[in-house]
């Protein structure tokens, strides 16, 4: 028998607030694990558990029951030097208005007992790698959002973690900041470095992640690496017909959804269901991807 | 690992943004005082011995005024806007260093403001006493300590300005009560009752007598004892409310 060489390690993890009008249970018993070197992504839709679970990682959420275990030591007896090894980037920015970027890095590297002598030398670098060195001595209001995001993963790399656990890295970006926070951070999972992630983003989950925890109402729907999550609840190909429908396709699994319905369709039967569509439809052929899977399994209604 | 105790780090922080707010805090929490004192002073004729009254008193109100203000509006801004408290926590620190970086820095810069009232004070009324000055201190360290703790009690409740400004009345109140330019003897004995419990009555009993050199053994120790009660009784407080609000 080998040992478990998880990095974080969740049993049986439950959470319920109490409230005046009953309990929620946010989190119901979950189980999963992360390897360390991988990048894990929490996918679901708001109030699906995500962020509570994320908060119990971070020790700011108490488990109420279960058990949550980082580099084999639960969460709420992490020693100060394994708290080191981690770092969040939140998913609302909460960087330092009061101070300058450079000031953010420093300020943050000396909570973590990082020498100055070393944030010296770190600052300028981190600053370099997330392209923000021409804003060293700006305020934090001076930025626009994306900097503000690059800050923020700069921030959480100045203590150089083992664990980089981030809450919705790339929300509200631009295409051009989303592509430099992808590569950044497909370069840290190069280097070792342990990524657990949620995100809206599906394309950002299949690039990045090598293994997806699907979640809802507190429970996990079900995980796996990407691939095998598309293979195992979408067939290979989607068709996006635009209403009207032609009569007389062949019947295969459909969903409609408003100006237009899905057909999904196998493999194999792929290029004779193109054929059959008329010349006069109007209609998008694309891979089943990650999107697919998740509102097959979460549902198409709106969370707010 | 550990270079620098982490309060300590906190109140660098601190500092990088107060150099940038100097003007802003001087004139807040030092010019405005002065400028009442030294209206009052011209304005009323005050002589020697009603101006060794005022100094004192304005000493303690301005530093724990400015204490419970800056906590009440500063520490609110980064629990609920900035978000700072709970980043702090992400890199290591525990609610006990937050707690105590945030109120130690409010009630140290508060001290300073406190002690430049007493020095320009004393200087525009004509009764500069550093021995004075020096014994009136520790008052108006422990007032402006329990006045920053105070308010840290509220923020920890609060989720808005509104919810704290709403302590403005309360501020001017004990302004007028607590003794700064009149005895509390001359009010109600019901309005008298109420300014004991907060800390500007105690702080400007204690300092009071301190800064006239006049201060009995009996007098320090009532005042002192109440002040340190204070600051035990809303630390724990604060610490309790704020770790529920921090950590769910």
């Amino acid at each position: 028998m080998t040992a478990d060489k998880s990095l974080i390690v969740a049993q049986g993890l439950t959470k319920t607030y109490t409230a005046k009008s009953g309990d929620v249970m946010a989190v119901k018993g979950i189980d999963f694990k992360v390897m360390p070197g991988t990048c894990t992504g929490l996918l679901g839709p708001n109030g699906a558990g995500k962020s509570t679970t994320m908060g119990m990682l971070m020790g700011l959420t108490r488990p109420t029951e279960g058990t949550l275990t980082i580099f084999g030591t639960p969460t709420s007896e992490l020693t100060r030097e394994q708290r080191v090894r981690i770092s969040l980037v939140p998913q609302e920015d909460n960087l330092d208005p009061d101070l300058t970027v450079s000031e953010n890095l420093f300020v943050y590297g000396l909570f973590f007992g990082i020498a100055r002598s070393v944030l010296k030398d770190r600052v300028p670098q981190l600053l370099d790698y997330m392209q923000l060195t021409e804003k060293s001595g700006a305020r934090v209001s001076q930025l626009s959002g994306g900097m503000k995001r690059r800050l923020t993963i700069a921030r959480a790399l100045i203590n150089d973690p083992d664990l980089l656990i981030l809450d919705e890295p790339t929300t509200g970006l631009d295409p051009q900041a989303r592509v430099l926070i992808w590569q950044r951070l497909l370069e840290l999972k190069k280097t070792g470095k342990t990524l657990l992630l949620t995100t809206h983003y599906m394309d950002e989950a299949q690039r990045l992640c090598d293994q997806i925890i699907m979640i809802d109402h507190g429970d996990i729907l079900d995980e796996g690496t990407p691939r095998q999550l598309i293979k195992k609840h979408v067939p290979g190909h989607v068709f996006d017909m635009t209403k009207p429908i032609p009569k007389n396709l062949p019947l295969y699994e459909q969903e409609d959804v408003g100006d237009s319905v899905l057909f999904y369709v196998n493999d194999e039967d792929a290029v004779a269901f193109r054929k059959a569509i008329p010349e006069k439809a109007t209609y998008l052929h694309r891979p089943a991807n990650l999107e697919d899977v998740f509102l097959r399994l979460t549902g198409r209604r709106i969370r707010e | 690992m550990e270079r620098y105790p982490r309060p300590l780090i906190l109140a660098y922080r601190h500092s990088l943004t107060f150099m940038r707010r100097l003007p802003i805090f001087l004139g807040m929490y030092v010019l405005v005082p002065l400028i009442t004192l030294y209206g009052l002073h011209r304005g009323f004729k005050l002589d020697d011995t009603q101006a060794a009254f005022m100094v004192p008193g304005f000493m303690v109100n301005a530093a724990a005024s400015a204490a419970f203000i800056s906590t009440i509006y500063g520490s609110l801004m980064r629990l609920t806007m900035q978000g700072s408290y709970q980043s702090w926590l992400a890199a290591t620190l525990s609610v006990h260093h937050v707690l105590q970086a945030d109120v130690l820095w409010n009630a140290t810069r508060s001290t300073f403001a406190g002690l430049g009232i007493g020095i320009a004070g004393g200087w525009l009324m004509g009764n500069l006493s550093f021995m004075g000055l020096l014994f009136a201190m520790p008052g108006v360290i422990l007032a402006s300590l329990a006045a920053s703790l105070l308010g840290m009690v509220i923020v920890s409740r609060a989720y808005g300005f509104d919810d704290v400004s709403v302590y403005e009345p309360v501020i001017a109140a004990v302004f007028v009560f607590s003794g700064v330019f009149a005895p509390v003897t001359y009010y109600p004995e019901a309005v008298q009752w109420l300014m004991t419990l907060q800390p500007i009555y105690h702080g400007i009993m204690v300092s009071r007598p301190a800064y006239n050199l006049e201060l009995t053994w009996g007098v320090a120790f009532i005042h002192f004892s109440v002040l340190l009660a204070m600051c035990g009784v809303f630390y724990a407080l604060a610490y309790r409310l704020l770790s529920r609000r921090l950590i769910t």
